[in-house]
């Protein structure tokens, strides 16, 4: 058990470690960082003086080297924007305004997402199953930057019941949160709903029912435990779609996190926090899937045998 | 004489609601005494399960809509009881073991989880001892070590005796066997059909004891009814039906069963292949594969009883006694 978990930490290191090497890799190769700290009136030795400033005249290793080093100190370079600031602490500013929503939105989406799931299966080809599977259809096919203007025309600007963007209390979350999770929610529900269709029509159900085990047990007890086993092999997945999501959510939104900071410094062209912010994102993703690892040993005793 | 404790008339069961829809089941009728075993034979897609889980009234929902005639348990009948007396008959005075013991056990939870909630239902007050008492039952050796363990870490005729085990937990009057033996190797399927002769005797139960396999029914049952496409074709004494089968599908079936102590020779037959639900023909389903069927076949065939407890609905009995290697 311990030995597995180590197992895990160990390949996640190797996983960020990696996806530095990319990430700094990418930012060579996508731009020229001097062209673009230098102002129009800068002269040739001005440019020589940069680069052996940035370390730009050493070779590529050890440039890597440095960058590794300076990262496991926490020192990401500074924004290249007019407030030249530490790109490690504007991220990590953010993250409490995207990780609160994500969470939400995540937590919502669980929630409704396997309640309408079961109620569909449970209701099989009834107009409750017509619905929701017409629901979840829906949320699937439509795009968030689409469904998060529709959502701020209908309740912030029509019935004007909820605000139109920004942050702050409770209401402020309600929208973004909907928008970020509807097609995270209607894709639980389908899961759910299917896979809920296979327990119920499997022999240990039945086995169930001849127990003499009232139906609501049947279903809470029996079928619900196994169809949640797939829903937790595509939380990983969930997670990511939550935070590629952030990205349009939050600036359609005016959210104060680290999506819409991406969005910004990838227009600013902004380099450093560029880096900092996928680097952040990995760390959560590999995080996200070392959970969803536990919580696979906690849900399926087949899985604890193995490992 | 008493009363049955299962007695079937009828039964129908039909794809769907409408008059019309392809029956899986048509108009089977038997009883069933306190006590006794009862066979029932037949291919697969003769209606021997959904007979079997039309007891329990454990069909899908098509299925279940497309039921009629009557399934009286002790008088009352079961198609027509709420639910909510159903449950209570189920489990604690007819139970169940089905055929597949690697599907039948619910995988993420323990073996103790499984067996107390049907101890819980049958009133039982220390749990645990009352689970490792009804595990050392069905012979599991180490049984408080088993309760803690899951379904995947055991073999086959582990978990089919623990499934047994479930279905005697309340302690029924009925227990319905859906080829318990089937999934389960030679040399296990005889052990497990000793444990549930025993069990049987120890829990003084009647059986409804669904197989194709008459070497089976010979050494478990005591009456035999043979289903063919929905129907039940002849009924016996399980010494009776094998000394003097009098239906030319049960004769050709028995015919068709390898024996030891002859040179090996090709095994007889049964040509071409039973009909599928909803392409069963008019009048005797057997005819169109039978040696002996002439025009009459073509109606219903009438019901005889050849000797006390023996009958069929043939339109041509064979009453010649059938050679026994």
């Amino acid at each position: 058990m311990l030995k597995h978990l180590a197992g895990r930490l160990a390949e996640a290191l190797v996983a960020l470690l990696l996806m530095s090497l990319v990430i700094f890799l990418l930012s060579r190769v996508i731009g020229d960082p001097v062209a673009l700290l230098l102002s129009d009136s800068a002269t040739e030795a001005d440019r020589q003086m940069l680069i052996a400033q940035l370390g730009l005249d050493q070779p590529g290793w050890r440039q890597y080297l440095t960058f590794l080093g300076n990262a496991l100190k926490g020192d990401f370079g500074q924004s290249v924007t007019a407030g030249r600031e530490d790109a490690l602490h504007l991220v990590l500013s953010r993250l409490p305004a995207s990780l609160s929503l994500a969470g939400i939105a995540l937590l919502f989406t669980l929630v409704v997402g396997i309640l309408l799931g079961v109620l569909a299966a449970v209701t099989r080809g009834t107009v409750a199953d017509l619905a929701v599977r017409l629901l979840a259809l829906l949320g699937q096919s439509a795009p968030s930057f689409w469904l998060g203007i529709m959502l701020i025309y209908l309740f912030a600007v029509k019935l004007g019941w909820l605000p139109t963007s920004g942050f702050g209390g409770a209401v402020y979350y309600v929208l973004p949160a909907l928008t970020l999770g509807l097609f995270t929610l209607a894709a639980i529900t389908r899961l759910v709903r299917a896979s809920m269709l296979e327990a119920l029509g499997s022999e240990y159900v039945k086995l169930a029912r001849i127990k003499g085990v009232s139906e609501w047990a049947v279903v809470l007890r029996h079928a619900l435990g196994n169809s949640l086993i797939p829903v937790v092999t595509f939380m990983g997945t969930f997670f990511a779609t939550m935070i590629t999501g952030a990205v349009v959510v939050e600036t359609v939104f005016a959210w104060p996190g680290i999506g819409r900071l991406a969005y910004e410094s990838i227009m600013a062209r902004d380099f450093p926090v560029i880096q900092t912010v996928v680097l952040v994102i990995t760390a959560f993703f590999i995080l996200a899937n070392l959970i969803v690892d536990l919580l696979y040993l906690a849900i399926d005793p087949r899985m604890r045998a193995r490992s | 004489m008493t009363d049955p404790l299962l007695s079937i008339r009828d039964l129908t069961v039909r794809v769907g609601k409408r008059a019309d829809a392809p029956s899986i089941l048509d108009k089977v009728s038997l009883d069933l005494m306190p006590g006794e075993t009862l066979g029932l034979v037949g291919e697969s897609g003769s209606g021997k399960s959904t007979l079997g889980m039309s007891v329990l009234r454990l069909t899908s929902p098509t299925l279940t809509a497309g039921t009629t005639g009557r399934i009286a348990w002790k008088g009352d009948d079961i198609l027509t009881m709420p639910n909510r007396k159903l449950r209570h008959i189920r489990g604690e005075e007819i139970s169940m073991i089905l055929q597949d013991p690697m599907a039948s056990l619910n995988p993420v939870q323990s073996i103790g989880t499984q067996l107390q909630e049907a101890l819980r239902r049958g009133g039982k007050r220390n749990l645990s001892a009352a689970a490792e008492a009804a595990l050392s039952e069905v012979n599991i050796p180490s049984p408080a070590e088993r309760l803690r363990a899951f379904p995947h870490q055991m073999s086959g005729g582990m978990r089919q005796r623990i499934v047994s085990a479930i279905g005697l937990a309340q302690d029924p009057e009925l227990l319905i066997c859906d080829e318990p033996t089937t999934a389960l190797d030679a040399t296990i399927q005889y052990q497990f059909l000793e444990l549930l002769k025993a069990l049987r005797a120890a829990h003084h139960m009647a059986m409804l004891f669904i197989t194709h396999d008459f070497g089976v029914v010979a050494r478990i049952c005591d009456r035999v009814a043979v289903m063919y496409a929905g129907r039940i074709v002849e009924t016996g004494p399980v010494a009776e039906i094998f000394a003097r089968p009098a239906h030319p599908y049960t004769k050709a079936l028995l015919a068709s069963v390898p024996s030891t102590g002859h040179a090996p020779h090709r095994l007889p037959v049964i040509e071409g292949a039973p009909p599928a639900v909803g392409h069963r023909p008019e009048g005797c389903p057997f005819h169109p594969r039978c040696a002996a069927a002439s025009a009459h076949c073509r109606q219903a065939p009438p019901r005889t009883e050849l000797r006390p407890g023996h009958t069929l609905n043939c339109w041509h009995p064979q009453e010649h006694p059938h050679e026994i290697a």
